[in-house]
């Protein structure tokens, strides 16, 4: 399966899906918890820096053409390094996607399914997960293509829906906690934006890889515009203890009213959070075996290598006793993690690949491009 | 002892007779050793010089003692005061006899010869004229002057011969020839162009195609009006040899596409081809999918506008539907009657159409998700109405909708089978009198009821029967998913539904495009824009001619404004 023909709207898309599956789990209730008031500042902030590193990244990633991260690593340090670094990305991805759909297997049954074993939860996502990888990585992209506009339409009408019960004092200290939480410690929620992570694996993929900057920025903007209004959105409407328990989205849904017919929406909304679940869950792990099988030079996916990351992501989410420590590993190791992995060693390697490709320029006096 | 089992037998077994059995045994011959079809006949015989030779072989052939509405007819051809020995071999029924009468056998057997040879020059020398003659050569006679017959053709393969015949065709075999000439009588009986029974409109045309192959060819014909229009013949099946006939307008379809249909027209190794649906399962991409991959019409003008978008048409004789492909998920949502209405109410259409699939494959399941799960989503009034309405009923839920979905089919299968006069009889006690008793019985409850008719109508809204059908099997799935885990087992359906639906692909072109892939609509989306905005092809079909109209298509309206 040749999975060279991503569409520009295909590859926002598929940029999008990882932060909306954010949102609906944690994100906009982890930034509330963590900066109270300040929190629509502290996004906007984190924000702007994205699109600083965006830029930054996009100009870095114009000297080698159609490489991706994986290529550049392997151009800097050779196979071993390629080999380590799609190790590290399939196990960084392995652990997010498991700690994640723990979660929100957790907050299923807490909400709705009080007498389904959680393991049951998760196997069934992982099944639909690999039926639909097993299809093939074009599958993959079109399912989620076709699922993203009905999530984004929920999202929106919850937003719109929950403008009455807005409560603009809450914005109240404007600086929250103080300024160096807002602004320094607040830094730390850059990794809200942990999707930019597709961004350093998405040359190869595009079918017209010089629309490749328009579709950094363009997922960016979409990401940031859609944080906002979700953060904006649970921050006027809940209280900033509320915010900690289950999913977030779900959260602004129990307080909106569609009329009579729709006693309580929030149970028909939570269809469209479900499906966003497994469009997060099948582009991860087919990210994953595409990272994967590219470490040893195969351009397809493979199924044993399907399996086993399906077993692995199946045995990190059920490593968790409780719900605690899943808040714990979401929270502080996956956060940092986060920062570590995509805005740490990407950017390293990539600044080294450039540094390398300039020196090698130099000594053969040519404009330093591959 | 014989005199009381026999006085035994006649009382208590009076009728006793020897039972007669028959046991359908294995066919033991060599050819069912090999897996591979055998060619029914011989296809390298020639004809024989001898007239005996071939009278007798395609007696055999035909089996012409026990076959009996194979007719040969022997005589003698009369020309130039000379005799040969012929025979004709036709086929009963399929031949107009006043044509063989009037324009074979009589040129033939009269010897209307005015004994003038053929002159090729002449030469005169002191009054002397040479005159050169044409020496006499039966066949050329026969077939420029003693057969006017507008479509007449010289074989010399029995193969040939024999597939002609079967069409219809009438053969004569003449004595010292070694080739047969076949020519057009057919007079097969067929009925006439009537209005579609399938695809039923009120403001397009009223006419559907027929059963004949060169019947639709002309329809097809007579409304594409252009000479760019092929239409291919091809034989499927070793044994009915079916006529096959593979149109596309050249200059508009693509190369590749036209090539891929014929290639796999082309490589059938099947003994039979008796409709376009067995050819539909045998040539699409992925024949163990419930979800149709071409698109069946029995509409003249609906497969005249597929040949103008550049897609391919394959006639089958004998049946009146014909296939069009490449096909996508949205064609089996449209209508044919979409694109004679304004697009405003074509669009209401349409949206209906979105809202009856969801309820199709849908409704039944929400509904026990949201009484087994997610009571919370309906008002509470509403819910104790449920709840009231269900106290007399002794099932679980997702019995006593199985009850009813599985009676539903049953009426819609007995309304299709029974004849027509009786179909309303069967609605009517299976809906009303049926749904009424099983209330009143306390097998099921009024709100199942509803549901289970509001299903049942949606599905009917759905304008491709194969995929109303798919819908229909597929609720059954979501009844289940919704019983077992309510909202998330639906949506587990639902992912997996979208998957299939996005791995399935119709030669070369994805089922779910121009919306995933995402491709160019050019207005050619689910919605449809209005007639003059349409100016481009489908882009997924890769047609040579992109535009179907000029940019500016009203040019009336240019000339308005000067």
């Amino acid at each position: 399966m040749k999975t060279s023909d991503l569409g520009s709207l295909e590859a926002i898309a598929l940029v999008m899906t990882i932060i909306i599956a954010h949102i609906v789990i944690y994100l906009p209730a982890t930034i509330i918890a963590d900066f109270g008031s300040a929190s629509i500042l502290n996004t906007l902030y984190i924000t702007a820096i994205i699109f600083i590193f965006t830029l930054i990244v996009v100009k870095l990633f114009k000297n080698f053409n159609s490489f991706d991260i994986l290529d550049i690593a392997n151009y800097l340090g050779g196979s071993t390094l390629k080999k380590f670094l799609s190790l590290f990305f399939t196990g960084y991805l392995i652990i997010f996607a498991g700690l994640f759909i723990r979660d929100f297997a957790e907050s299923l049954i807490i909400v709705y399914f009080h007498d389904f074993k959680v393991t049951a939860i998760i196997l069934l996502f992982l099944i639909a997960s690999f039926i639909i990888n097993k299809f093939g990585f074009r599958q993959v992209i079109r399912c989620n293509f076709l699922i993203l506009p009905t999530i984004l339409i929920s999202i929106i009408i919850v937003v719109i829906a929950s403008i009455p019960n807005f409560t603009f004092q809450r914005v109240f200290p404007v600086l929250g906690y103080g300024v160096k939480e807002t602004f320094l410690t607040g830094l730390t929620n850059i990794s809200a934006f942990s999707n930019f992570l597709i961004i350093f694996y998405l040359i190869p993929l595009l079918k017209n890889k010089k629309n490749f900057s328009h579709i950094s920025f363009i997922s960016m903007a979409l990401s940031s515009l859609l944080l906002i209004s979700c953060v904006a959105t649970l921050l006027l409407v809940t209280n900033f203890d509320a915010t900690q328990t289950i999913l977030s989205i779900y959260l602004a849904t129990r307080r909106i009213s569609l009329g009579i017919f729709l006693q309580r929406p929030d149970s028909l909304f939570i269809i469209f959070w479900i499906l966003s679940m497994f469009a997060y869950l099948s582009i991860i792990t087919a990210l994953s075996n595409y990272v994967f099988n590219k470490s040893h030079d195969k351009n397809s996916i493979s199924t044993p290598s399907l399996i086993i990351i399906s077993v692995l992501i199946f045995i990190v989410s059920i490593l968790p006793q409780n719900v605690a420590q899943l808040r714990f590993l979401e929270t502080t190791l996956l956060k940092y993690l986060c920062i570590f992995f995509v805005f740490g060693i990407n950017f390293i390697i990539l600044i080294l690949g450039n540094i390398k490709l300039k020196l090698n320029a130099k000594k053969e006096k040519k404009v330093p491009t591959i | 002892m014989n005199f009381f089992n026999n006085f035994f037998n006649k009382v208590f077994h009076p009728n006793i007779q020897k039972q007669y059995q028959f046991v359908l045994t294995k066919n033991n011959s060599s050819q069912d050793s090999t897996n591979e079809l055998q060619p029914l006949e011989n296809l390298d015989q020639t004809v024989y010089p001898d007239l005996k030779n071939n009278l007798d072989y395609v007696k055999v052939k035909y089996n012409a003692l026990i076959n009996s509405d194979i007719k040969i007819r022997n005589f003698s051809i009369n020309f130039n005061k000379q005799k040969f020995s012929a025979f004709l071999i036709f086929i009963d029924g399929m031949v107009n006899s006043e044509i063989i009468n009037r324009f074979v056998l009589t040129p033939l057997m009269l010897d209307t010869s005015t004994n003038s040879k053929e002159i090729i020059s002449t030469i005169k020398n002191n009054d002397v004229t040479i005159r050169k003659v044409r020496s006499f050569n039966l066949e050329d006679t026969l077939y420029n002057m003693l057969l006017p017959q507008n479509d007449i053709k010289k074989s010399t393969k029995f193969s040939d011969i024999i597939t002609n015949v079967n069409k219809g065709n009438c053969a004569l075999f003449v004595d010292t020839l070694n080739c047969a000439f076949t020519f057009d009588v057919k007079d097969l009986k067929q009925r006439s162009i009537e209005p579609p029974t399938s695809e039923v409109v009120i403001s397009g045309s009223q006419e559907s195609f027929v059963e004949v192959i060169r019947t639709n060819t002309s329809l097809l014909r007579r409304l594409v009006n252009n000479e760019n229009l092929i239409i291919e013949n091809v034989n499927v099946g070793v044994v009915t040899k079916t006529d096959c006939a593979i149109c596309y307008i050249k200059g508009i379809a693509n190369d590749e596409l036209v090539s891929e249909v014929k290639y796999r027209v082309n490589n059938l190794d099947i003994d039979y081809l008796i409709s376009s649906g067995q050819l539909n399962h045998l040539i699409e991409d992925n024949p163990r999918s419930s979800l149709p991959q071409i698109i069946a019409t029995e509409r003249p003008d609906t497969a005249t506008s597929y040949l103008l978008e550049g897609r391919v048409v394959v006639i089958v004789n004998g049946t009146p539907f014909v296939l069009a492909m490449p096909a996508t998920f949205i064609d089996f949502l449209s209508s044919a009657e979409d694109t004679n209405l304004k697009y405003q109410f074509a669009n209401l259409l349409k949206f209906i159409r979105i809202i009856a699939l969801i309820f199709t494959v849908l409704l039944p399941g929400m509904y026990i998700a949201v009484t087994t799960f997610h009571q919370e989503l309906i008002p509470s009034e509403l819910l104790f109405a449920i709840v009231a309405s269900r106290n007399s009923v002794p099932f679980p839920i997702l019995f006593e909708l199985l009850i009813m979905e599985l009676s539903f089919e049953l009426i819609r299968e007995a309304g299709v089978r029974v004849p027509s006069p009786l179909g309303a009889t069967i609605s009517l006690v299976g809906g009303l009198i049926l749904g009424e008793a099983a209330v009143s019985a306390g097998i099921v409850s009024p709100i199942t009821i509803i549901i289970v008719a509001i299903t049942g109508i949606s599905s009917f809204a759905l304008p491709d029967y194969i995929m109303s059908f798919h819908f229909r099997i597929s609720r059954f799935f979501y009844i289940f998913l919704g019983t077992v885990a309510g909202f998330l087992g639906i949506a587990f359906g639902l992912f997996i539904h979208m998957g299939i639906l996005a791995n399935l692909e119709s030669f070369g072109v994805p089922y779910l495009t121009p919306y995933a892939p995402l491709s160019k609509i050019n207005h050619n989306g689910y919605f449809l824009s209005p007639f003059w905005k349409r100016e481009k092809r489908p882009d997924a079909f890769n047609t040579k001619r992109e535009r179907s109209q000029a940019n500016i298509s009203m040019t009336w309206k240019k000339g308005s404004e000067k």
